[in-house]
């Protein structure tokens, strides 16, 4: 008699399993390993320094960022130069802290007016973020 | 047809129907696949491993004041790269340090900048004073540079 085997379908797709497995891993190495921030803007190049000490940190600051041609925006919104003044006031109102997120080409005089103006309106200990060279 | 036959075909059709093997449902592992691959990308474009720190810088504003027993040492970073140390030009950094740990100077500095110095320079001139023991270093904006 002849005995016709019924072929075993081995719907386990073993050959993906090793593929997923390592897309898990990478997904879990991400997520643990960095940090979630907001993108920069499109060829900013950050202050870098070797400088080792941190200041303190703070929960939420309002983050400035001037680009490399001296132009102000907070939180992706452009500020006018006019009204920088009015934006430290209405941010040392609410109590918040500031920081700057400055690219290494801006002016450094514009950085040095804007610094003057935060501590004018009243903003203390206004901190520049800057990319560690370790 | 006689009792027993029939009886024992009844069983034979019993058992036939009981080995009917169970559709099995099997899931299809593409979805999930697809949805890792977007977390993995996702991850991948908002992560960021660079090693951010805060610093404080202070300006003319912010500042407490000398204490008045220490004179006021005035450095300005020329557009050139050169230096002027109270008004005397320098051509470098070093030449500035020496000057000054030669006078014994270590009071408070002030520091400005002509119009087209980058901050990056700012800072790695205030890196270099630092490392030379100067820590208290006062950015001084161009107006107040004016008046003084």
């Amino acid at each position: 008699m002849m005995r016709i085997r019924k072929k075993t379908h081995s719907h386990a797709p073993d050959g993906k399993l090793p593929l997923i497995n390592i897309v898990l891993l990478l997904v879990l190495a991400f997520m643990m390993a960095g940090t979630v921030a907001a993108p920069l803007p499109s060829g900013f190049d950050p202050l870098r320094s070797e400088v080792r000490e941190q200041a303190e940190v703070r929960s939420k600051p309002a983050t400035l960022t001037v680009d490399r041609l001296g132009r102000v925006s907070i939180e992706g919104r452009d500020i006018a130069t006019s009204n920088v003044d009015l934006l430290f006031g209405e941010i040392s109102s609410d109590e918040r802290e500031l920081e700057f997120r400055v690219d290494a080409r801006a002016p450094a005089n514009s950085i040095i007016v804007l610094l003057g103006s935060a501590e004018r309106a009243g903003l203390k200990d206004v901190q520049i973020v800057i990319l560690s060279r370790e | 047809m006689p009792l027993d036959t029939l009886w024992s075909q009844r069983i034979r059709e019993n058992k036939m129907i009981l080995r009917q093997p169970k559709p099995r449902v099997f899931l299809s592992l593409t979805p999930l696949i697809d949805v890792v691959f977007i977390l993995l990308i996702f991850f991948m474009l908002v992560s960021q491993f660079s090693s951010w720190r805060n610093i404080e810088l202070l300006s003319q504003a912010g500042a407490a004041g000398g204490t008045g027993d220490e004179a006021v040492i005035a450095l300005q970073l020329n557009n050139s790269g050169s230096f002027e140390l109270d008004g005397e030009m320098i051509g470098s950094l070093g030449e500035v340090i020496v000057q000054l740990s030669i006078a014994n100077r270590t009071g408070p500095l002030f520091l400005s900048a002509e119009s087209t110095v980058q901050m990056q320079r700012i800072l790695d001139v205030i890196e270099t004073l630092s490392g030379a023991g100067m820590v208290d270093v006062t950015l001084v904006e161009p107006t107040v540079r004016a008046t003084r």
